[in-house]
């Protein structure tokens, strides 16, 4: 696990602070991800993607969290909750189980506005202000063609991990 | 659907505003619909992550061998001495490319540099061996600081302790040796090179070729300071190890 943590925690916590843009609640957030995951750590099958397999963790604890702060009065600060129900689908997707290879790949697949975009964003980190100056477009651009990126990606994803598996049989 | 719906992306990329979020939080507890998207965004994003971490920006060509990949890395420490100097003359001359020879390197993508702390690469170069046209120049996001990467000449430097110089020029400018920048000869031929990125490429996003210089004394590299590219034409003292990249300073 401390492997697993070393390896992954950065980037979850990167990820859970753009998300959650309060570095306490992304930091809690990563560290209930690996004190799930170490509970869990049985339910890995080693070789498989440790990265999706903790974004899928790190993704439904947060779910959790908004599902419980909805039932609850809003003043009651979190911690006081009792640990975060059972999630249900702690097994990542099929498609997200990827190598950044094989999403390096998809990405030269994307046409060039599309691609740039999703590089300064998830790649260089840039907020969609920076992204429409940088690229001189309307920011209400940067957010569809992030959208269209993100969903090409998903298909061509899907795509490679089906010629893999047909590959393997 | 609601069309609270419509902002998941927007949400999970931190640019709602604060009452926003509260709002969407709110959503996102009952709408499995927004919750399959959520997550959807979140593997991609974690992905792209550890793309950045590992230093990796855009997919290599099919025809490159995975090899000829250098990390550029990011090394916190700070320098101790402010450096640089550029040449100061704006000449129109290009070095033929082809006279050059181009800077192979490479570390394999599964072996890290032990020789330094490294806190998360954020750029890389992807070199093809034998490559030099223009138009095939890989893109670097360099990130503001001091990088460290490591360059393995097409052929071994030999001889007796030579001078050995990094050297830079934008299209048309002269030479600009680096000042700062430390270069060192580790195993296996190749060369450790740390340097300041602004120092290295320019503040101003473009074109950029770096030079290895190899040379008898110092001598020789202090008098390419400042000089027109066709300075490293045929010197049969020089070797010139090089490659030009599209490179962009990130904050």
């Amino acid at each position: 696990m401390e492997a697993l943590a070393r390896e992954h925690e950065s980037t979850l916590y990167a990820v859970a602070l753009r998300m959650s843009r309060e570095p306490s609640l992304a930091r809690d957030l990563v560290q209930d991800t690996f004190e799930r995951a170490m509970s869990k750590l049985d339910q890995f099958q080693s070789g498989t993607n440790a990265r999706a397999w903790l974004t899928t963790i790190m993704t439904n604890l947060y779910v959790d969290r908004c599902r419980k702060r909805a039932r609850e009065p809003i003043h009651e600060p979190i911690e006081d909750h009792p640990a975060v129900v059972a999630v249900q689908h702690e097994e990542a997707p099929a498609w997200a189980r990827f190598s950044g290879e094989q999403l390096r790949v998809a990405l030269a697949a994307l046409s060039e506005d599309f691609r740039r975009v999703y590089e300064l964003h998830a790649i260089e980190g840039r907020s969609y202000d920076e992204i429409a100056k940088e690229l001189k477009i309307p920011k209400a651009t940067v957010g569809t063609r992030l959208i269209r990126a993100r969903r090409k990606l998903k298909e061509l994803l899907l795509k490679q991990g089906r010629k893999a598996q047909e590959g393997e049989g | 659907m609601s069309a609270l719906c419509d902002v998941v992306h927007a949400f999970a990329d931190g640019e709602l505003s604060p009452a926003e979020t509260e709002q969407f939080t709110g959503h996102l507890a009952t709408c499995t619909k927004c919750q399959a998207e959520l997550a959807d965004i979140m593997q991609l994003a974690t992905a792209g992550a550890a793309i950045a971490r590992e230093g990796v920006v855009h997919a290599a060509p099919a025809a490159v061998e995975p090899s000829l990949v250098v990390p550029l890395f990011v090394d916190p420490t700070p320098l101790r001495r402010p450096w640089y100097r550029r040449g100061s003359a704006i000449a129109g001359v290009a070095l033929s490319m082809a006279a050059a020879v181009l800077l192979t390197v490479v570390v394999p993508r599964d072996r890290a540099l032990p020789e330094y702390s490294m806190n998360g690469p954020t750029g890389f170069v992807e070199l093809t061996r034998g490559s030099t046209a223009s138009t095939e120049r890989p893109r670097v996001f360099v990130p503001d600081g001091i990088v460290a990467f490591r360059l393995l000449p097409a052929e071994p430097i030999s001889g007796a302790t030579p001078a050995l110089g990094i050297f830079v020029a934008g299209p048309g400018s002269t030479l600009a040796r680096i000042e700062g920048a430390e270069i060192r000869a580790t195993e296996q031929g190749a060369f450790a090179v740390r340097a300041n990125a602004k120092s290295m490429f320019g503040a101003t996003p473009g074109e950029k070729s770096i030079y290895l210089v190899v040379a008898p004394t110092t001598a020789e590299l202090d008098a390419l300071r400042g000089r027109e590219l066709r300075a490293l034409e045929n010197r049969s003292d020089l070797r010139v190890h090089t490659a030009s990249v599209e490179y962009q300073i990130t904050e």
